[in-house]
C-alpha cells in the first residue's frame, strides 16, 4: 500500500555476524544466556496476550527481538553495577537478575509487585538490583546514568552504569549533554544504543542524517562500536570491553547494538503502517532462533536440554501469571499517600 | 448535521485550514507517516506533502523551538507534543521565547504558533502519561490556553487557534478521541474567551472544562432527579476565561463548584475560585468548592487511579457540600 | 554646573551601603573615573568613581552612615562654585526611589508577614462568639438594616445564609407565635435609600460599640430668652441653638476628655472644637459640622448654622461639611419633645440632646419660694469607656452654668 513504510533500513540491518562465544566461556554459561533470553521472550509474549485480555492495561512495550542486547550487556556486569532503562523495561529487569513473579505482579497492578502496583509496566524498577527504573519520557535515563557514574566515581566503589536507550533517544538534546559530560569527566558509564531503527512509526533515516549512530562518539572523543544486536555474544564482548575500560577509569564508550524492530512499538501495535511482508525474512535473524541453532550445531547442548530449558521457562512464566492473579492483592487505598515524600511525610 | 468523532473533527480542522492557508504546517513525532498514533493527522501527509507535514526526531525542546522560529518568520506552525506530560522538555521555548518575544522585542514579532498537547488521565497510563498542566500556562502572560471537549468545539477552536496570531497551547483530552458529536462540514470558528452553558439551572453553578465538563453534565443529570438544579458551564477557553458568564451565573445561583481533572493543589480551579471571590464575594451564599485529583502522582493500579481522578460522584459530593451550610 | 554624585547600584541585590572612606577631600580635583570614595555593602568594599572631571565641592553624607542607592553622597562641580542651592534640596525628588527600591517596597507590602488579615466587620460586634454568616447574607442584612446578631441559622451550628435573612424579613422569627395566615397580611416594601442605609449602619455601629451612659439636667432658659430678645431688637437673629453651640464649645475647651475618641487602645483628643448639629432634612438625619466654634462669634455661628441647615435640606452638603466633628448636638425641642436619649455619632464620644422650653413651677432650693420659669432639659450621652460619670457630670453642670448665664460666652 502506498502509505506503508517500505523499510529502507532493512539493508542496513545486515551487520550480522556469526555467533561465536568468547574464549573461555563454558557451555553452561552459554546455556544460561539462552535461558535468560527465553525468559524475556516468553514473558513479553505472554504480556501481549494478557494485555489483550485487559489483565494488564495502560501502556506496555515488548522487548521481543531485543533479548540479545539486554542479556549480553548484563552478563558483562557485576551484580552491584547499575543500569538505566527506557519505556521497554521488562527485558532489562530480567537480564539484570530481577524477580519474574514480582514483575508480573506489578504489571497486574498488585501490591506485591515491585512498585506496589503504582508504577506498572512503564515504570518497572528493581532498584535494589541496580535497575534504576523504566520511564516513559525519552531521554530521562541518560543524565541519570551519568549521575550514577559520577557518584560511583566520587565514592570510589568501582560501579559501572549502563545507559540503555533507543535510536530515537539519541536525538534528544539531553543525549548530547549526557555523553558530553560523561566524556569530559571520564565517568564509568556506557551508552548502549538499542538501535531497532524505528521510533514508533518513524524510521531512523527520516530524522537523522548520520545513521551510523556509533560514529557520534568520535565527536565527543570517546570510543564508539557497532555490534550485531541480534547476536548475544557480539553484544557481550563489546560491553565487556567497555565495562573493563570504565572500571579502569578510562571513561565512557558508546556501543550501538543494531537490529530491527520486528514487532510493533507497543503490545497492541499491529503496525498497519509498515510493509510487514518485507520484514518477514528478518525473523530469521531472531537472536533466539540463531542461538538455538548455534548451540545445537556447536554441540554445546542437545535438543532435549534446550527443550527442557524452554519448558521450564514457560512454566516459570505461567506460575508468575498464576501468582499475580491468585496470590496477590490489590493495593489498599492508604498506599495512595505512601512514598510521595521520604518517611511517608504527608503534605496535603 | 452529521456526526463524526473528535479525531475526525480535529483532522478536518487541520486539513481544511491547511488547504485554505499555505503557511500552516504540522510538525511532531509520528504525525506524517504514522498519521499520529491516534490517527489525528491520518491522510494529511498524502494530501499536503512532507514539507508541510513533518515527522520530527524525538527532540521536543528542539522542534518546539523550530516551531517558534518558523512562526516568527512567516509560517503558522502546529507543533504536536503527543502527551502533554512531555511538554516539560519544551518549556523553555514556550515560556521564555514564544510567550514573550512580542513583548520583549518591541511588538515586532508575530507568534502564530499552536502547540497541541493532549492531556488527561485514565486507562492506567501511570505517573508520566496522565498529567494536565494548564495551570502552569495560566501563569505565563503572553500565552493563550484552550481546552475544548466536544467535537464541535474542538474543530472550531482549533481553527480559531491556527488563525490567532498568538501562541496557543491547545489541550485536547487524550481519552476523548473516539467521542462523537455533531460537526458542520464547512469551516467555522469558535471564539476564545466565551464559555458555553451546557445546562441551565438555578440552585448551583458548576464551572468546569474538558473531561470534567462531561462528568459535570452527568452529575447534573442525576442531581436533577434529586431536585437539585445545576447550571453547568463548560469554559472551553482557559486564557482568556469568560468570567462574565461565570459571574452572571453565580449572581443567579449564589453557590459554585469548580471541577477540573488536574491535582487540586495549585490547580486552575484555585485561581478561578480566587477570581470569583474578587469579583463577587457578596454574591456567595457558601464557600466555593474545588474538585480535582488527589495530590499524589498518578498510580498505575486502576483501582487506585479511580480513587485519585474525580468523576461524576466526586462532583455530586462537591455539590452537596456547596449546598449545605455547615 | 554643580551636581550630585549619588551612590550607584553596584550589585544585583544592593539597596544601600556605608561610605567608609573619602578618597578625595573637599576642594580636591578629580578626573572622570578617579576613585572619590569607598563604600561598604554587605558583600564587599567597593570603589565609587567620579562621573566627570571637576572639583569635589562638598561631602553630603557622614562617614559610617547608611546611604541608600541613588541618594547623593557628594557634590562635584567647578572650583569655587556655590553649593547652597543644591544643599537646600538635598534629596532630588524625582529619582529618590529607584526601581529596585520601589519593587522592594512593593514586595514588602505584599508579603504575608505584614498583610494584616482584616477582621470581618462582624467581629466588631460586642458578642464574643464569631458569627458565621455567608457574604451574601451579610450584605443582605446590611442592606436591610438588620443587625447580624438578630439573625439565626436554620439549624444550630450552621452558617447564616440568604434563606435565613429572607426568613427574617418575612417575619418568621423563631419565637414569634404563629398568627393566622401571616403571609396574607398586606405590607408595603420600601427599599432603603442610600441616606437611610448609611444612617442605619452608622447608628448600628454606634450602638454596638459604645457603652453609653446618660445624664440629664434642667436648664433655666430665662437669660437665654432675654438675650434672644435683645439681639432681635438689634436686628440680629440669634436662636437658642447658637447659644447652646457656643456654650458647648466653651465647656469642651475646659473638659478635653469629652473631645476624645477611643481607637484600639489609644485615646485621641481632638484639639479642634467642632460641633455637629443634627438636622432633619425630611429625607433623613444629617449632621453638618460647624468647625472651631471656640474661634467664632455668635453671629458667625448663627449664619453658618442657617447656611448648613439649608444645604442639608436641599441635599447639597459636601463630605467635608459633614465630617471632622468633635461633639454633636441634637434638638427636638421644636417638636415639643421634653427630654430624650440620643445616639452618639461615631466616632465621637458624646452628644447633647436638647428638649423643648416649657414654663414650669420651680421651687427655690434655699428659701422654698415658688416661681414659674422657662426650663428645658439637656441630656448628655457619653461613651463610658472614655469618660466616667463624675467628670461627665461636672461637664454637664458647667454647661448648665454657661447656658444660664450666656453673657459669659461673650468676651
Amino acid at each position: 500500500m502506498a502509505d506503508k513504510i517500505i523499510d529502507d533500513v532493512l539493508d542496513k540491518c545486515a551487520c550480522t555476524t556469526d555467533l561465536k562465544a568468547p574464549k573461555g566461556m563454558q557451555g553452561k554459561e552459554q546455556l544460561e544466556l539462552y535461558r535468560k533470553m527465553m525468559q524475556i521472550r516468553e514473558f513479553d509474549t505472554k504480556v501481549k496476550d494478557l494485555w489483550m485480555e485487559n489483565k494488564i492495561y495502560g501502556l506496555a512495550h515488548s522487548y521481543v527481538g531485543a533479548e540479545a542486547i539486554a542479556v549480553g550487556t548484563c552478563h558483562a556486569l557485576n551484580p552491584d553495577d547499575a543500569i538505566t532503562s527506557t519505556h521497554r523495561g521488562h527485558g532489562h529487569v530480567i537480564a539484570k537478575g530481577g524477580d519474574i513473579k514480582k514483575m508480573m505482579a506489578e504489571l497486574f497492578g498488585k501490591y506485591e509487585g515491585y512498585n506496589h502496583g503504582k508504577g506498572g509496566s512503564m515504570h518497572i524498577a528493581d532498584v535494589k538490583n541496580g535497575m534504576l527504573g523504566a520511564t516513559g519520557i525519552v531521554g530521562s535515563g541518560m543524565p541519570l546514568a551519568v549521575g550514577s557514574a559520577l557518584a560511583a566515581d566520587l565514592l570510589g566503589n568501582k560501579k559501572v552504569t549502563i545507559c540503555f536507550h533507543g535510536d530515537g533517544g539519541t536525538n534528544q538534546g539531553v543525549w548530547h549533554e549526557s555523553v558530553n559530560m560523561a566524556a569530559a569527566w571520564s565517568l564509568p558509564v556506557l551508552f548502549v544504543i538499542e538501535n531497532n531503527q524505528m521510533a514508533i512509526g518513524t524510521e531512523l533515516n527520516k530524522v537523522t542524517k548520520m545513521t551510523d549512530l556509533y560514529k557520534r562518539a568520535d565527536a565527543y572523543g570517546i570510543p564508539g562500536i557497532l555490534v550485531d544486536g541480534f547476536n548475544v555474544f557480539d553484544v557481550y564482548k563489546a560491553v565487556k570491553q567497555g565495562v573493563d575500560r570504565a572500571r579502569r577509569g578510562e571513561g565512557p564508550s558508546v556501543i550501538e547494538a543494531r537490529f530491527l524492530r520486528l514487532l510493533g512499538h507497543f503490545v497492541a501495535d499491529d503496525q498497519w503502517y509498515r510493509d510487514l511482508e518485507a520484514v518477514k525474512p528478518y525473523w530469521d535473524l531472531d537472536p533466539i532462533v540463531r542461538m538455538r541453532k548455534y548451540l545445537i550445531e556447536q554441540s554445546i547442548s542437545s535438543m532435549e536440554e534446550i527443550e527442557k530449558i524452554e519448558k521450564g521457562v514457560v512454566e516459570e512464566i505461567q506460575e508468575a501469571i498464576r501468582h499475580a492473579s491468585e496470590d496477590c492483592s490489590e493495593p489498599p487505598p492508604e498506599t495512595l499517600y505512601t512514598n510521595i515524600y521520604a518517611n511517608d511525610e504527608r503534605i496535603s | 448535521m452529521r456526526i463524526i468523532t473528535v479525531r475526525e473533527a480535529l483532522n478536518e480542522a487541520m486539513s481544511q485550514e491547511m488547504a485554505r492557508d499555505k503557511t500552516v504546517i504540522l510538525m511532531g513525532c509520528d504525525v506524517a507517516v504514522r498519521g499520529n498514533p491516534f490517527g489525528v493527522s491520518k491522510g494529511l501527509l498524502q494530501k499536503l506533502g512532507p514539507k508541510r507535514i513533518i515527522d520530527t526526531p524525538i527532540s521536543e525542546a528542539g522542534f518546539t523551538g523550530v516551531g517558534v522560529g518558523a512562526a516568527a518568520m512567516g509560517l503558522r506552525p502546529i507543533v504536536e507534543i503527543l502527551y502533554s506530560d512531555w511538554i516539560t522538555l519544551a518549556m523553555d521555548q514556550i515560556v521564555n521565547m514564544a510567550a514573550k518575544m512580542r513583548y520583549m522585542f518591541g511588538g515586532n514579532i508575530e507568534m502564530p504558533l499552536v502547540i497541541r498537547a493532549p492531556f488527561g488521565a485514565g486507562g492506567g497510563n501511570a505517573a508520566q502519561h496522565s498529567q494536565s498542566f494548564e495551570a502552569w500556562f495560566n501563569n505565563v502572560p503572553g500565552l493563550k490556553v484552550a481546552a475544548p471537549i466536544t467535537a464541535y468545539d474542538l474543530k472550531g477552536m482549533l481553527t480559531t487557534a491556527i488563525r490567532d496570531n498568538n501562541p496557543v497551547i491547545f489541550f485536547e483530552h487524550k481519552r476523548a478521541y473516539q467521542h462523537k458529536g455533531e460537526v458542520p462540514e464547512e469551516q467555522y470558528t469558535v471564539p476564545f474567551g466565551k464559555a458555553a452553558i451546557r445546562r441551565e439551572g438555578k440552585d448551583i453553578t458548576i464551572v468546569s472544562y474538558s473531561m470534567m465538563a462531561l462528568r459535570s453534565i452527568e452529575a447534573a443529570e442525576e442531581l436533577e432527579k434529586e431536585g437539585i438544579s445545576c447550571e453547568v458551564i463548560d469554559l472551553r477557553s482557559l486564557v482568556p476565561l469568560d468570567y462574565d458568564t461565570v459571574m452572571e451565573s453565580i449572581r443567579k445561583t449564589n453557590r459554585v463548584v469548580v471541577a477540573q481533572e488536574s491535582h487540586l493543589r495549585g490547580s486552575l480551579a484555585s485561581d478561578i475560585v480566587a477570581e470569583i471571590i474578587d469579583r463577587g464575594f457578596d454574591y456567595l451564599d457558601a464557600p466555593p468548592i474545588r474538585v480535582g485529583s488527589l495530590n499524589v502522582p498518578m498510580p498505575y493500579n486502576i483501582g487506585l487511579e479511580n480513587m485519585v481522578v474525580p468523576n461524576k460522584e466526586t462532583i455530586k459530593q462537591a455539590v452537596y457540600k456547596a449546598l449545605g451550610n455547615k | 554646573m554643580a551636581e550630585y554624585i549619588v551612590l550607584p547600584k553596584m550589585g544585583v541585590n544592593m539597596v544601600e551601603a556605608i561610605i567608609v572612606e573619602w578618597s578625595v577631600d573637599i576642594g580636591g580635583k578629580v578626573q572622570e573615573g578617579d576613585v572619590i570614595a569607598v563604600a561598604e555593602t554587605d558583600k564587599a568594599a567597593q570603589d565609587i568613581y567620579a562621573p566627570k572631571t571637576g572639583t569635589i565641592l562638598a561631602h553630603v553624607v557622614e562617614l559610617g552612615k547608611v546611604v541608600k542607592c541613588q541618594e547623593p553622597i557628594a557634590i562635584i562641580g567647578a572650583a569655587g562654585e556655590k553649593t547652597e542651592d543644591l544643599l537646600q534640596n538635598k534629596a532630588p525628588d524625582s529619582i529618590t526611589k529607584t526601581l529596585p527600591q520601589m519593587m522592594d517596597t512593593a514586595q514588602m507590602t505584599l508579603s504575608p508577614d505584614n498583610l494584616k488579615v482584616e477582621e470581618s466587620p462582624t467581629a466588631t460586634s460586642t458578642t464574643t462568639a464569631r458569627i458565621r454568616i455567608s457574604p451574601l447574607a451579610k450584605k443582605m442584612a446590611l442592606d436591610h438594616g438588620i443587625s447580624v446578631a438578630s439573625l439565626a441559622p436554620a439549624e444550630k451550628g450552621e452558617r447564616i445564609t440568604k434563606k435565613d435573612v429572607l426568613r427574617f424579613l418575612a417575619g418568621k422569627g423563631e419565637n414569634t407565635p404563629v398568627r393566622d395566615n401571616p403571609s396574607a397580611v398586606a405590607e408595603k416594601r420600601i427599599p432603603l435609600s442610600l441616606v437611610r442605609k448609611t444612617i442605619a449602619s452608622r447608628l448600628t455601629l454606634s450602638n454596638q460599640t459604645k457603652p453609653k451612659a446618660v445624664l440629664d439636667v434642667r436648664v433655666d432658659a430665662t437669660e437665654i430668652l432675654k438675650w434672644k430678645e435683645a439681639a432681635k431688637e438689634q436686628g440680629l437673629k440669634i436662636g437658642v441653638s447658637e447659644v447652646i453651640i457656643k456654650a458647648l464649645g466653651k465647656a469642651l475647651s475646659e473638659y478635653p476628655m469629652l473631645r476624645a475618641r477611643l481607637e484600639n487602645d489609644e485615646l485621641i483628643i481632638s484639639e479642634a472644637i467642632s460641633i455637629g448639629v443634627a438636622v432633619d432634612t425630611g429625607k433623613g438625619l444629617m449632621v453638618p459640622v460647624i468647625r472651631n466654634v471656640d474661634k467664632k462669634g455668635m453671629a458667625e455661628i448663627s449664619a453658618e448654622l442657617r447656611l448648613l441647615a439649608a444645604k442639608a435640606r436641599s441635599g447639597t452638603l459636601s463630605m467635608d461639611e459633614m465630617s471632622g466633628g468633635t461633639f454633636s448636638v441634637t434638638n427636638l425641642g421644636m417638636l415639643g419633645i421634653e427630654r430624650f436619649t440620643p445616639v452618639i455619632n461615631p466616632p465621637e464620644c458624646g452628644i447633647l440632646a436638647v428638649g423643648t422650653i416649657r414654663k414650669e413651677l420651680v421651687v427655690d432650693q434655699k428659701d422654698d419660694s415658688i416661681s414659674i420659669k422657662p426650663l428645658f432639659w439637656i441630656s448628655l450621652a457619653f461613651d463610658h469607656r472614655v469618660v466616667d460619670g463624675a467628670p461627665a457630670g461636672e461637664f454637664l453642670m458647667a454647661l448648665k452654668s454657661l447656658l444660664e448665664w450666656p453673657l459669659s460666652l461673650v468676651h
